[in-house]
């Protein structure tokens, strides 16, 4: 009698079991993090659906930005959407307007000093509606690389800035020289921050075609005239690794890539882009959207993978690991970060903690897909040689016809 | 004396002509060569000697490592057989579905036949690009999503090989057909045992091109699978791309070994691939 008793428990026991193991929660994430990165992700992953048995976590590399948003875009049309994905601010954007992502902070248990502990920069390019609809996830922000052989103080301010380019290549005869750029409406919108201007005003009007603007513009484009600066065709950090150039501006990101391409040719380093009439850090990179597609339980599921991929530990990991800022203050102020920075004396510009109180990011709009496009392109007239006058005219009518086109779609 | 004299001429003149021949086909491989000789010798560069301001053939230490570390860096082994697989399986039912409709729009008759081969030939100025997302949506209907079905039934079916095959069997005399029916010899055997061997060339080249666009194709398979086991090679050559930088030594490794199966194919099918460019008068 009492081993048939016995027998039973353990069947009840068995069955138990095997409901919770069927009762996992199962959840993917599409990310564009390929190489390093991805395996940073995959470590992450791994050691959640370690620490979770009742969650499957399952990351997927969709290819690059480009590819995985015609994924989303396709996968939306099919209703075949992740739970959650890597997203830029303006697919945010559309898809908030679309009504098809949920806001990730509220499924994420967040008590105020965790939420606050997201970098504010942060808060502020993943907040819509006054919700934190997105977690920031891959940040950086722009700075100056520099070759601290030929530099040993670099620029502070932008006299300074175009002093030094213009002396490095008369020292050198023109073998190297002072800056290196690449039309790209990144490099003008840094130019412009440093003006005093930007691309758009709060209301969205168009601010760039000003004369913050045409100085941006002028700037750039004397500096190639008399010689200071090289146009640069490809990845800034190969002409920068091979010396045909000392100073250029771009992603923290490509950390790793100037690396490889300088090698022990020489020392460089890094600083905060020059200050104008205002200092400015623009930062950029992408962000985690939750789809509202998901269940609930999908997405408290969601919500806590979020919550482990950006805890101190392990955006303090993510960071070191790719060349990414920490998302949050405890993160940037942890020991192990500071021993990193502290090893890594070129990185150090990268987690410069001023620069997130003068952060700076592009519009986080749907539109801006396309007005990237616009003013991308006038930046490209403008160093084929048009007129800066009437390119930004044009500009600014396409790019207003574009956000027009936006508020008046009804979704 | 004279005969001796026009003999020594004319040898001198046919190695003259020889020589300059040579010359300029050498010249020839060698600027169509050295884009390959670069990537192979790039790929066992250091990543610092990618970018130097003179041209270096050679790296100074050669980093064979690169191999493997670019081996790794994705799961190739599964996406050397996936390629193989469906490049192998579309190849071949894609040749016979084409050899099929190519032969009833040049030898038989039937009704609006020109009009469905107009048709079929519009398709063709249809950018790949604004079917994808449709394609998808009916992807996910069928299921077939991450599925080899997806990678392979939708590619067996090509305009532009039956266009193609189309071309070549009209230029074979129509009198053979007669002859071959007169003799009693059935539709579909005249096809199977006059029509093919004779347009082998022509065969060749459909599954050359086809092999070869199955094996680089990637937005497709990127958008129609959602994991490893199911991806080909060129979804992993985007591993060492990225928006703010390249590994160069480890994608141009990559590329070597994803290149090789290709080039061993083009150089055994290598004369009937140029004559049937050739008689066909079409290039790729």
């Amino acid at each position: 009698m009492r081993s048939k008793r016995l027998v039973l428990l353990t069947l009840v026991f068995c069955l138990l079991l095997s409901g919770t193991a069927l009762a996992q929660t199962h959840i993917t994430f599409w990310h564009a993090m390929s190489g390093e990165l991805g395996n940073a992700i995959d470590y992450l992953t791994a050691e959640f659906n370690a620490q979770n048995p009742d969650i499957v976590v399952e990351s997927i590399y969709q290819g690059r930005y480009g590819d995985l948003n015609t994924k989303l875009v396709a996968s939306l049309s099919a209703k075949t959407t992740p739970t959650i994905a890597q997203v830029y601010e303006n697919w945010t954007d559309s898809f908030f307007r679309h009504g098809v992502i949920a806001p990730l902070a509220n499924y994420m248990d967040l008590t105020e000093a965790e939420f606050n502990d997201y970098i504010e920069v942060f808060r502020g390019m993943n907040t819509w509606d006054g919700e934190l609809y997105t977690i920031p996830y891959n940040k950086s922000n722009w700075v100056m690389f520099y070759n601290a052989d030929l530099i040993p103080n670099p620029p502070k301010t932008l006299d300074e800035f175009l002093q030094v380019s213009k002396e490095i290549t008369e020292k050198t005869g023109g073998a190297t020289r002072g800056f290196g750029m690449r039309p790209t409406l990144e490099l003008f919108h840094a130019f412009l921050y440093i003006n005093g201007g930007d691309f758009l005003d709060e209301d969205l009007n168009v601010t760039f075609n000003s004369p913050e603007g045409v100085k941006a513009l002028e700037t750039m484009i004397g500096m190639l005239d008399d010689g200071s600066a090289l146009l640069i065709d490809g990845y800034e950090n190969e002409a920068f690794g091979d010396s045909m150039i000392a100073m250029y501006i771009g992603s923290s990101a490509g950390m790793p890539h100037v690396e490889n391409s300088v090698g022990d040719k020489f020392q460089f380093s890094t600083a905060p882009i020059p200050a104008g009439v205002r200092p400015g850090a623009p930062f950029m990179g992408t962000n985690i959207a939750l789809f509202d597609s998901a269940t609930e339980e999908e997405k408290y599921a969601a919500g806590k993978f979020v919550k482990f991929l950006t805890n101190t530990e392990n955006t303090v990991y993510f960071a070191i690991k790719t060349g990414y800022l920490p998302v949050t203050y405890s993160g940037l102020n942890s020991a192990e970060y500071k021993q990193f920075l502290a090893d890594n004396p070129h990185k150090a510009a990268v987690a410069n903690l001023d620069a997130f109180g003068y952060g700076y990011w592009q519009p986080t709009i749907a539109a801006w897909e396309e007005a990237r496009g616009v003013i991308g392109q006038a930046v490209e007239r403008v160093f084929l040689g048009e007129p800066i006058d009437i390119v930004l005219d044009e500009a600014q009518m396409l790019v207003e016809e574009a956000i027009e086109d936006m508020l008046s779609q009804r979704y | 004396m004279l005969a001796e004299q026009q003999m020594w001429r004319y040898r001198v003149r046919k190695t003259v002509t020889r020589a300059l021949l040579y010359g300029v086909l050498l010249a020839g491989a060698a600027i169509m060569m050295l884009p390959f000789i670069w990537m192979i010798t790039s790929s066992i560069k250091a990543p610092h000697e990618m970018t130097l301001k003179t041209i270096q053939w050679l790296p100074k230490v050669p980093q064979w490592q690169n191999y493997k570390i670019a081996w790794e860096a994705a799961p190739f082994d599964i996406y050397f057989k996936n390629s193989f697989l469906i490049a192998f399986t579309v190849m071949s039912i894609e040749v016979i579905f084409s050899s099929l409709a190519a032969y009833a729009f040049a030898k038989l008759r039937f009704f609006g036949k020109n009009v469905l081969f107009l048709l079929f030939l519009g398709t063709m100025m249809i950018p790949g690009e604004v079917m994808l997302i449709p394609n998808y949506i009916t992807m996910v209907n069928f299921g077939w999503v991450d599925t080899y079905w997806a990678l392979i039934v939708p590619w067996t079916i090509s305009v532009f090989s039956i266009f193609l095959l189309r071309q070549f069997f009209l230029s074979i005399p129509h009198e053979l057909f007669e002859a071959a029916i007169l003799d009693g010899c059935g539709k579909l055997k005249y096809l199977v045992t006059v029509m093919l061997p004779l347009s082998k060339p022509a065969l060749v080249t459909v599954m050359l091109f086809k092999f070869i666009g199955s094996w680089n194709s990637f937005l497709w398979v990127l958008i129609m699978t959602n994991t490893p086991a199911m991806r080909t090679i060129p979804v992993g050559l985007t591993y060492f791309v990225s928006d703010v930088g390249s590994y160069y030594n480890y994608l141009m490794a990559a590329s070597t070994f994803a290149m090789a199966p290709i080039l061993i194919l083009f150089l055994l099918l290598q004369k009937q691939f140029i004559q049937g460019i050739a008689r066909t008068g079409l290039k790729g």
